[in-house]
């Protein structure tokens, strides 16, 4: 007994490590065995356990607090719509608002931000004088950055009267927390989810195949694609002495691994919210195919990009003193840019916030927020001269190959961007810019040096040539499905389904196989957790 | 009603479509699962103790590396007529000599356990150096037993923690990385099957034969009175595997292998014995009698910490006597109900005897 309370402590829950998949294993038979009227209850303790479990069970207390912060931030998601809808007078109602913001903000702050911000503070001061990082993040539930921005967006719509408040404590709780929208979200909507998560439902195998199958590629694309780019990817941004081309190639594997890991998180999450049939809203849509950055932003961490703007974006514009400035602008510049400043004003809070969001640090600040907005603005206030340019040089934009160029171009700005974020600091981050602009001549000249610095990144990470031809074989994976559901509409489960039961059992068992053997994972790796891991 | 039928048939169609595809997954993982994990000869070894006879044994052998090339049982039976088996693996750590033995005495009721006892010196607690072959022997372990379990968290606690306690449990996502070497993989399983069929006439008891040489420099620790204390985890281990080894009623020798001995470690096995004469079991530094032995540093070790084919042959003759001597082994040569081990030694012998041909070789082509 005594080692089986030893082993159960020293288990790691996470989502791609095995007791997760005990976890959705116990879930689904106990979700779909339970009188259906039951069935969010099941799901409400399913939240329980999982952010207990995520936090760890080494002692009560490490399981046991950030369960008791997460039932507190839903004590305040679900108190703060109720008074918004008691309170008469409209000041009072703001006040409500402001106070529940507030206390969801502080939270955030403390838990996510504090550190980051003390490390900064710590940069500009000096020896005896810096102060120590607290770290309250062993207390902060699992996904709190996203639930937060669920409850923030819950609460502002109930101030707007979108829909009514919930009553039941415990809806409020389940919504919350839902465990597959916590470990990267997505970023749910009360309005949206609560219907699904509500309805009974009966176990439907065709849906608990598609969602079976959807975890199974999102472990392809976190074990197989991810983690196995992420060493080479660290042995090159590691290493001071790497040169623009290897770098260049780095930020290009990158973007593969960013891609592979944050999409696989919510392959894993989406096809576990499909198994419990349980609609959540899809955060990716193919980004790599985005013609320029907002497009690239309205197909990368959609919900994020639709919160940010219903949230933020939009009640700023239609703020007073955004009204004012507008007024102003008019006044000074004219028409057009009259309009468009106070946009692009609140679209650079808006980057801001989402900079802060990341992690609080200057290097997200500046990769996943004012840089951003530069390019962004950037190419909205030249897209006249682009036009023009375009014309002049006869490029046919709606050709297939100027598409191509489009898409190449949105990863290159935002490889220049992940840049930053890869870097440890915003300061690391520029050395290695200003390390890429100075060694790019030479790199050229001695092409073979830098094809010899990358395969020493791969040796250095332990890999050989079937390590790259995985890598590869990856990659042609993700592209071919991308290509096939973003150009011809293709839907590969549904392709899969309707073929013979052999061809779709042995691709089925192709992939779990695949994951299995190649997969980065067990002794000797370490368990990789999610980068957006929030 | 009908619409029931269809529905019913529509479930039972899909529940038989899950099952199947269960049933298959089950079967290839098993599959790979066999192909993928190390399938060494050690574990082969661990893994032929189960075709034994119940309860043939008179002395088991416990311990690393040592006890696996050190100790000859045929030649033991040859020479003295009692029966014995080598139960070790490279690199056994002391917190594993009670899970391993335990498992081991299942089926085997031996009157004397001899006990490596250099682990007890070299375990650490951080014993990340030796974590693959604690992963073997746990891959090797009869599965599914609480020895196993018990084994599998052991090198969990003291080789890799901080990572997945779990995946410690299932051999496919330790070794899941040989696929590197499938080939290889695919011939070794091939062989641990053959290997490991209740039949196999290449038994040979536990030892394993390396086929090499070294000249070593032997030193003399035997004045060396001072001790050293162990880690506490090789400390607590001792003392567990002595609670462990008391609560059985179980004789036991720990023994000290030849081998290049150095002060530090000498002070460190006295700092064993002491603690394994004060709760009455015997100790013994076979490095003290070399001379006795006639073992050679020129001729009789493989490397710095191993005897080779012809040293073990001297330690056995030399470890017999003693155990025959000390402990009263019985000598079962003339019953017929263990002629087998007279077949066994049989081949044995003539295997032993192509590897010394082969060190032979070996030495003179040095010599030349």
């Amino acid at each position: 007994m005594e080692l089986v309370t030893d082993i159960l402590r020293h288990s790691l829950f996470r989502l791609t490590s095995p007791p997760f998949l005990l976890f959705l294993l116990v879930m689904t038979v106990v979700y779909y065995s339970v009188p259906k009227k039951h069935q969010w209850k099941v799901l409400l303790a399913g939240n329980a356990l999982f952010i207990g479990l995520y936090a760890g069970i080494m002692s009560v207390w490490q399981f046991a607090l950030p369960l008791a912060v997460y039932l507190a931030a839903s004590l305040i998601i679900y108190s703060v719509p109720i008074i918004i809808q008691r309170a008469g007078a409209e000041r009072k109602k703001r006040a409500a608002l402001i106070a529940g913001i507030a206390c969801l903000s502080l939270l955030f702050v403390l838990f996510r931000l504090a550190n980051s911000f003390i490390l900064t503070i710590n940069g500009f001061l000096p020896d005896g004088w810096r102060l120590s990082p607290i770290s309250f993040s062993w207390i902060a539930p699992v996904g709190i950055a996203y639930f937060l921005l669920s409850g923030i967006g819950y609460i502002v719509d109930v101030y707007w009267e979108k829909y009514p408040a919930e009553r039941s404590f415990a809806r409020v709780a389940l919504i919350a927390g839902f465990f597959p929208a916590l470990v990267s979200g997505p970023i749910v909507r009360y309005d949206k989810i609560s219907e699904s998560l509500f309805t009974p439902h009966s176990f439907d195998y065709q849906k608990f195949k598609f969602g079976a199958e959807r975890v199974i590629y999102g472990f392809f694309k976190k074990l197989v694609i991810a983690d196995r780019a992420s060493a080479v990817t660290g042995a090159l941004f590691g290493n001071p002495e790497t040169t623009a081309v290897p770098y260049i190639f780095g930020l290009f594997l990158f973007a593969l691994q960013l891609y592979s890991d944050f999409s696989g998180c919510m392959d894993i999450m989406l096809g576990t919210a499909e198994i419990l049939q349980i609609e959540l809203p899809e955060n990716f849509r193919r980004p790599f195919f985005a013609r320029n950055l907002s497009e690239f932003w309205r197909r990368w961490h959609i919900t994020l990009g639709l919160w940010a703007k219903d949230y933020i974006m939009y009640p700023l514009l239609k703020s007073k003193p955004f009204f004012e400035l507008g007024v102003w602008c008019r006044k000074k510049f004219g028409r057009k840019l009259g309009k468009t400043i106070p946009s692009y004003v609140a679209m650079l809070a808006l980057w801001i916030i989402i900079g802060l969001w990341h992690g609080g640090a200057p290097k997200y600040v500046f990769s996943s927020g004012i840089l951003l907005w530069i390019t962004i603005v950037g190419g909205q206030l030249l897209q006249p001269a682009f036009d023009k340019l375009s014309g002049f040089l006869r490029i046919n934009r709606k050709s297939g190959a100027y598409g191509i160029f489009c898409n190449f171009r949105t990863l290159c700005l935002m490889c220049f961007a992940w840049l930053f974020f890869s870097a440890d600091t915003l300061t690391s981050g520029a050395k290695a810019f200003i390390r890429i602009i100075r060694t790019f001549p030479g790199d050229l000249i001695h092409i073979g040096a830098s094809a010899g610095h990358i395969i020493a990144a791969f040796k250095s990470a332990g890999y050989n040539l079937y390590d790259i031809l995985i890598l590869m074989f990856g990659f042609a994976v993700l592209l071919t499905v991308g290509i096939l559901t973003e150009k011809m509409g293709f839907n590969v489960r549904q392709k899969l389904q309707d073929t013979n039961i052999a061809v779709e059992w042995f691709v089925l068992f192709f992939f779990i196989f695949f994951v299995i053997i190649f997969g980065i994972y067990g002794p000797g790796y370490n368990v990789a957790d999610f980068i957006y891991n929030l | 009603m009908k619409t029931k039928t269809g529905s019913f048939s529509v479930k039972a169609k899909n529940a038989i479509r899950l099952t199947c595809f269960l049933l298959i997954f089950c079967v290839l993982f098993s599959l790979l699962t066999f192909i993928f994990r190390p399938n060494l000869a050690e574990g082969i070894h661990l893994k032929q103790y189960d075709t034994l006879q119940d309860n043939s044994l008179d002395m088991i052998y416990i311990g690393g590396s040592v006890c696996i090339v050190s100790w000859m049982p045929y030649e033991a039976w040859n020479e003295f007529g009692f029966t014995s088996y080598d139960v070790g693996i490279s690199s056994l750590l002391a917190y594993n000599f009670q899970p391993l033995l335990d498992e081991a005495l299942k089926t085997q009721n031996p009157g004397l356990i001899v006990v490596d006892a250099r682990p007890f010196y070299y375990t650490t607690g951080h014993d990340y150096e030796h974590k693959y072959f604690a992963l073997v022997l746990s891959s090797s372990m009869k599965q599914n037993t609480y020895n196993n379990f018990k084994v599998r968290y052991n090198t969990y606690k003291y080789c890799y923690e901080g990572e997945d306690v779990s995946s410690y449990f299932i051999d496919m996502m330790s070794f899941h990385g040989s696929w590197k070497s499938f080939g290889d993989q695919v011939k070794k399983a091939d062989n641990y099957r053959k290997a490991t069929l209740t039949d196999n006439p290449d038994l040979t008891m536990g030892f394993l034969f390396v086929k090499e040489w070294q000249k070593i420099q032997l030193g003399d620790f035997s004045s060396v009175t001072d001790a050293s204390p162990l880690s506490e985890t090789g400390e607590q281990s001792l003392l567990s595997f002595i609670g462990y080894l008391r609560e059985k009623n179980l004789k036991a020798l720990f023994v000290v292998a030849p081998y290049r001995e150095t002060e530090e470690e000498r002070m460190g096995y006295n700092s064993v014995k002491s603690i394994v004469e004060e709760n009455g079991f015997d100790f013994l530094n076979a490095n003290d009698f070399v001379q006795e032995m006639g073992l050679s540093q020129d001729a009789d070790f493989y490397n710095d910490n191993h005897l080779n084919v012809f040293g073990a042959k001297k330690y056995t003759s030399f470890l017999g006597e003693y155990l025959r001597e000390k402990y009263s082994l019985a000598d079962h040569r003339s019953d017929p109900d263990y002629s087998s081990w007279d077949e066994g030694f049989k081949r044995w012998e003539n295997q032993r005897a192509a590897v010394e041909e082969n060190v032979d070789a070996l030495m003179k082509s040095d010599g030349e």
